[in-house]
C-alpha cells in the first residue's frame, strides 16, 4: 500500500483560501464516501481544522489517485479551479506523509507549538473516516501511531508545558487594551473548543460577566451556566455587541456574522469604548474591515501566527527532543508497513509450499494403499512438520529484514519470489 | 494682605555652579546617554541583562544628579532646591527619573505567566527628555545662571506647583506616546504589541486622566498665585514683572488641560485625540517651564 498526502495549512495558504475549502463534519462524510466510491480500493481520512486542511489516502501500489488527482478531487469538492489549489498545497508519499501525520498530530507543525488540541481534532477526523467507513488497516496504524507519537512528545518532552496557546495569545491581546476584567462582558459567538478555552482564559483574568450567543438556545443555555452568564440568540446580536468588551466568534457560518456597519452601528450606544474582538471561526466570522471603526480591534486566527512562532523558538530544545521521538515512531510505522506488504510474497511462499506437499502427497497415497490408516497419518504429519520447518526461517529473516535496523525486506522478497517463481498479488 | 501670605525665612546665598560641578553634570549626561543607548539596544536585541546595565548606568547619573543638588542646597543653606534655575533643572530630571523607574518597576509583570516578563519602552521614551533637561543644565552653566531671588514661600509655592505639574504632564505625555504606540501596534497586529511591555490602553487611558486632572488643577492654584504675585499682593519687594511669553504659555497650557479635562466627558474624543492634545500640552508646559528658567527677573 502507499500513503498519500495532499494538503495545506497556516504557512502555506492564506486564510481566505483555507475557508474556502474547509470541511464540517457532514462534508467530511460526504467527500470521503465520494471519494471512496471514486476509488474504490482506497482509504481515507479529512483532517479539516481552522489551521489545515489534508487528505491522507492509503490506496494498493499500482492503483490511482496520485497526489495531483488528490488536490483535484479537493478542487472539485468546493468548486475551486485545481490550479488555484496546487499553488498552495503540500504532497507528501509514503515515510513523508507518515511523518507529517506524526508531526501535526504531536503539533509540530501547528500554529501554536506544543498545543494539545490539535491532538483531539486528529482523533475526531479518524473518527469520523471510521464512521463513514473510509479507514482501513493502514490509516488506522497510521492514525494509531500518530495518537501515540503525540502523547508520547508531550510526556518526554514538555513541549506542552510553558507554550502559548491561541487561546492564552488572545487572552494576551486582550490584556493589552484592558487591564481589568473584573468590570469587562465577555461574549462568546457560538460554540467551539477552541472559543471556550478562549474564554476560560479571559475567565481566568477575572471576567465576571460572560455573555453566551448561539444559534442553538440549548447549548447557549449549557454554556452559560458553566460560567454562570447570560445566553442569547443570535438575532439579539446587535445588542449582546453592545454590551461586550471582548468578543469570541468560532461559529461555523459561511460568510461574516460581525459586519464593519453594524459594528460601526453600535458603537455610540457603547459610548465608544474599546471593542475587542478575537475571530477564531474558519470561515471568518468578522468582516476584516471592521478594524476601521476607531476603538475596534479585531483579530483573527491568522494574527495570532507571529506571537506563537516568537514563542516557539525559545523551545528550540524540545523541539529536537520531539524529531528524535518522530523519527523513532515513523520508522516504526514503516517497518510494520514494509512487513505488511511481504504479506503476499510470505503468503504466495506458504501456498507454494503447501501446494508442492499436496502435489506428493497425492501422487505417494495411492502407491502406500497397503499401508495401515495410523501409518499413512504419520506420513501427512510428516510432511506437514518437514513443510512448516522449511517456511519458518525463511519467514523469520524476511520479517526481521523489515524491522527498524534494515530494509532489506523487499530485496529478500525478491530474492524469495525468483528462486521459488512465486506468482506476488502485490495488492491484494 | 501680608499676613494671608507665609514669611520669608529661608536663606538664599547665591551658588552659581562651579567647573566642578559642570563635570559632574556633564558625567551625569554621559552616563544617561549611554544608558539610553544600551537600554535601547537592549530593547531592539531583546537583550535583558543590555536593558539592565542601561538602566544602572542611568541610574547612577540621576544619584549624580540628586548628590549635586543636595551638595548645592547644603552649601547654599537651602531648604528647596527651586531657588535657581540650576538646581530647577537638575531637580526636574532628577524627579522624571523617579517617574521613569516607578513606573519601571509597576509595569513589569503580566497577568499570564506564559508570555514572560514585559519589555518596558518607558525608558526609552522618558530617557531623552531627562537628557535634553540635563543639556540644558549644561547651557544654563555656560551664560544662562539666574538665581531667582525668592522673598517668600509663595513664590517658591508658585514654582514648585510649576514644576510638580511639569511633571504630571510628563507623566500624562509618555502614557500618550505611549497609547499611540500601543494602538498602533494593536492597529497592525505585531508581535511587539504582545512583547513589548507597554501598558494597556486602559491603564494608559487611566494614566492621562489621573495625570491631566491634577495638572489642571495644580496649574491653577499657580496661576492663581501668580497673579497675586504679578498683583504685589503681599510680596515683599512689590509686584513681580511677568513676561508676555511666560504668561501667553501659562494661559495656553491652562486652556489645553482645560480643554482636557472637559472632554473625559464626551465619549466620542476619547483614546488617541487625547493622547494628542495630551502631548500638545505637554509642549506648552515645558516651553512654559523653560522661559521660567531663562527669565532674568526674579520670582516669575
Amino acid at each position: 500500500m502507499r500513503i498519500l498526502i495532499a494538503g495545506c495549512n497556516h504557512k502555506t495558504a492564506p486564510l481566505a483560501i483555507r475557508e474556502q475549502i474547509a470541511f464540517d463534519a457532514e462534508a467530511v462524510d460526504r467527500a470521503l464516501k465520494a471519494f471512496v466510491t471514486q476509488y474504490p480500493r482506497s482509504e481515507a481520512m479529512l483532517v479539516s481544522t481552522c489551521n489545515r486542511v489534508e487528505f491522507y489516502v492509503a490506496r494498493p501500489a499500482h492503483n490511482p489517485p496520485d497526489p495531483r488527482q488528490l488536490v483535484a478531487f479537493l478542487a472539485d469538492s468546493h468548486s475551486i479551479p485545481p490550479a488555484t489549489l496546487e499553488r498552495v498545497m503540500y504532497q507528501h508519499e509514503d515515510v513523508d506523509a507518515a511523518r507529517h501525520l506524526m508531526s501535526v498530530a504531536g503539533s509540530l507543525d501547528s500554529m501554536v507549538l506544543g498545543e494539545t488540541q490539535i491532538l483531539g481534532q486528529v482523533r475526531e477526523a479518524f473518527r469520523l473516516a471510521q464512521q463513514a467507513g473510509t479507514v482501513g488497516p493502514v490509516l488506522t496504524r497510521l492514525c494509531q501511531d500518530a495518537l501515540s507519537t503525540a502523547k508520547r512528545i508531550h510526556t518526554e518532552t514538555g513541549l506542552s508545558t510553558g507554550k502559548l496557546s491561541v487561546a492564552s495569545v488572545a487572552a494576551q491581546f486582550a490584556q493589552q487594551i484592558f487591564s481589568d476584567f473584573r468590570d469587562k462582558t465577555v461574549m462568546i459567538v457560538g460554540a467551539g473548543e477552541m472559543g471556550e478555552l478562549t474564554l476560560d482564559r479571559l475567565v481566568e483574568l477575572g471576567a465576571k460577566h460572560v455573555l453566551v450567543v448561539n444559534r442553538s438556545r440549548e447549548r447557549a443555555d449549557a454554556l452559560a451556566a458553566r460560567y454562570h452568564g447570560e445566553a442569547m440568540e443570535l438575532d439579539r446580536l446587535d445588542e449582546a455587541l453592545t454590551r461586550a468588551d471582548v468578543v469570541v466568534t468560532s461559529t461555523g457560518t459561511p460568510h461574516p456574522i460581525i459586519t464593519a456597519a453594524k459594528v460601526a452601528g453600535v458603537m455610540k450606544a457603547r459610548r465608544y469604548r474599546p471593542l475587542f474582538l478575537i475571530d477564531i471561526a474558519v470561515p471568518r466570522d468578522v468582516e476584516p474591515e471592521v478594524t476601521s471603526v476607531q476603538n475596534v480591534y479585531a483579530y483573527n486566527i491568522d494574527d495570532l501566527q507571529d506571537v506563537v512562532e516568537a514563542n516557539a523558538g525559545s523551545r528550540a530544545g524540545r523541539v529536537v527532543d520531539a524529531q528524535f521521538i518522530l523519527e523513532q515512531q515513523v520508522e516504526g510505522f514503516m517497518a510494520w508497513l514494509r512487513a505488511r506488504a511481504l504479506g503476499p510474497t510470505i503468503a504466495a511462499f506458504c501456498k507454494h509450499l503447501a501446494d508442492l506437499r499436496a502435489d506428493e502427497l497425492e501422487w505417494l497415497m495411492p502407491k502406500l494403499a497397503n499401508l495401515p490408516q495410523r501409518e499413512r497419518d504419520l506420513i501427512e504429519q510428516f510432511s506437514h512438520r518437514l513443510v512448516s520447518k522449511v517456511m519458518h526461517d525463511p519467514v523469520r529473516v524476511l520479517t526481521e529484514a523489515c524491522g527498524p535496523d534494515s530494509a532489506a525486506g523487499d530485496v529478500y522478497a525478491q530474492v524469495l519470489a525468483q528462486l521459488f517463481g512465486l506468482k506476488v498479488d502485490e495488492d491484494e | 494682605m501680608t499676613s494671608l501670605f507665609l514669611p520669608a525665612v529661608l536663606a538664599d546665598l547665591p551658588i552659581a555652579p562651579t567647573p566642578g560641578q559642570l563635570g559632574w553634570v556633564l558625567l551625569a549626561l554621559v552616563l544617561l546617554s549611554i544608558g539610553l543607548g544600551m537600554s535601547w539596544a537592549g530593547f531592539v536585541e531583546r537583550n535583558p541583562r543590555l536593558r539592565r546595565v542601561g538602566r544602572g548606568l542611568a541610574l547612577a547619573g540621576l544619584l549624580i544628579d540628586l548628590a549635586l543638588i543636595l551638595w548645592r542646597n547644603m552649601v547654599g543653606r537651602r531648604a528647596c532646591p527651586i531657588q535657581d534655575n540650576f538646581d530647577s533643572v537638575l531637580l526636574f530630571v532628577v524627579l522624571l527619573g523617579g517617574v521613569l523607574f516607578y513606573l519601571v518597576m509597576i509595569y513589569r509583570r503580566p497577568m499570564l505567566p506564559e508570555a514572560g516578563p514585559r519589555r518596558s519602552v518607558i525608558d526609552v521614551v522618558l530617557l531623552p527628555l531627562m537628557i535634553a533637561m540635563q543639556g540644558m543644565a549644561v547651557a544654563i552653566y555656560f551664560g544662562g545662571y539666574r538665581n531667582f531671588k525668592f522673598t517668600d514661600l509663595w513664590q517658591q509655592l508658585h514654582l514648585a506647583f510649576l514644576l510638580t505639574a511639569t511633571l504630571l504632564s510628563a507623566a500624562a505625555a509618555v502614557g500618550a506616546i505611549m497609547y499611540l504606540l500601543m494602538n498602533r501596534a494593536l492597529r497592525r497586529k505585531k508581535t511587539e504589541s504582545l512583547l513589548g511591555g507597554l501598558p494597556s490602553l486602559e491603564r494608559l487611558e487611566t494614566l492621562m486622566q489621573h495625570a491631566v486632572l491634577w495638572v489642571f488643577i495644580l496649574l491653577t492654584l499657580s496661576a492663581v498665585i501668580g497673579m497675586l504675585l504679578r498683583a504685589g499682593v503681599g510680596v515683599t519687594g512689590g509686584p513681580v514683572h511677568v513676561s508676555l511669553a511666560k504668561l501667553s504659555l501659562a494661559v495656553a497650557s491652562w486652556f489645553v488641560y482645560g480643554v482636557l479635562l472637559a472632554i473625559r466627558f464626551v465619549p466620542r474624543y476619547r483614546g488617541r485625540s487625547v493622547a494628542w492634545l495630551c502631548m500638545f500640552g505637554f509642549g506648552l508646559m515645558l516651553a512654559t517651564y523653560v522661559v521660567v528658567q531663562w527669565q532674568r527677573t526674579a520670582g516669575g
